[in-house]
């Protein structure tokens, strides 16, 4: 049985579309689709290798949106992952090197490449990318969850299920969109409409104000768009 | 002032392109919940393709070190 089938049961399941089913009280979503992208295959190997190594973590960003069918590529997949020690960060890229992937500001063949890259980058706030295969873009961009913003996410992610096989985390879609609008750019804009619009019969609204209010943000842009829709 | 012409024009440009920008991102969101998977055919078909040309740039080794020194020159380690 799917997920959003069991979810069905429980009376809790929202269909955003006839390949979209949001499990709002078991914080699941499960999207089905005829293939994989590039990005899907990129964000899901290295998702399998964080939680191989039973790493939490969540994805946040561009992908979010490119996942649910934002009609735009991305140059980088970014995940927030919990803090690590040096030989938990050394164990994962052992796991990250067997599946394919490499580091891009050093040798993930090296210890000591690793070891400094973990001392000068990763210690020290710094994000650090890592390359699929012969896939340059889209890269990965890590970074150690610093800021409350960061573990909020983790602690809250959602868990997205990709045609019944597949797992990946992701972070609030609410906090997502209130931090797309404080980022500001068009493309930000842009992917926080369209991830309003898309999960509006879930979103929790008031949650959404309270975001932008704690980042300082004017969120009637989204009133707007809900108004006209 | 010609500065404040500049600024007014620069701005209403700006205006119109986010105007545009969030037109264009909620016929996007429309388009998934209407057609769902044959939105997601559509998409990733185009996606892909994109890909693919990118990928071809890459075999050349010259072409390839170039753009992962640009990536991280374009996105130094910034501090998060």
């Amino acid at each position: 049985m799917s997920i959003a089938k069991a979810g069905d049961d429980a009376g809790s399941v929202i269909y955003i579309s006839d390949n979209i089913a949001v499990d709002v009280s078991r914080r699941y979503i499960t999207l089905s689709k005829k293939s994989l992208v590039t990005e899907d295959i990129v964000a899901i190997e290295f998702a399998s290798a964080l939680d191989e190594v039973g790493v939490s973590y969540t994805v946040v960003a561009g992908y979010v949106a490119i996942l649910f069918g934002r009609s735009r590529r991305s140059d980088d997949i970014d995940f927030i992952v919990e803090q690590m020690d040096m030989d938990s960060f050394l164990d994962l890229c052992r796991v990250l090197r067997e599946r394919g992937f490499d580091v891009m500001q050093g040798d993930i063949c090296d210890p000591g490449s690793l070891r400094r890259l973990y001392e000068r980058y990763l210690a020290e706030a710094y994000a650090v990318r890592f390359m699929y295969r012969d896939v340059v873009i889209p890269n990965i961009e890590f970074r150690f969850a610093k800021t409350l913003l960061h573990k909020y996410s983790i602690e809250n992610s959602l868990v997205v299920i990709l045609n019944n096989r597949y797992r990946i985390r992701i972070a609030p879609l609410e906090l997502q969109i209130a931090y797309k609008l404080f980022m500001g750019s068009n493309k930000d804009v842009g992917d926080a409409v369209f991830l309003y619009t898309l999960f509006k019969p879930i979103l929790q609204r008031n949650e959404i104000r309270g975001w932008c209010e704690q980042l300082g943000i004017d969120c009637s842009l989204l009133e707007e768009v809900a108004e006209s829709g | 002032m010609v500065d404040e012409e500049l600024v007014r024009v620069l701005k209403k440009e700006h205006e119109k392109n986010l105007k545009e920008i969030i037109r264009q991102a909620v016929w996007n969101a429309e388009m998934v919940r209407k057609l769902g998977k044959k939105w997601f055919e559509i998409r990733d078909k185009w996606l892909e393709e994109a890909f693919k040309r990118d990928r071809e740039l890459w075999r050349d080794p010259k072409i390839r070190e170039a753009l992962v020194k640009a990536i991280l020159t374009k996105h130094p380690a910034h501090k998060l």
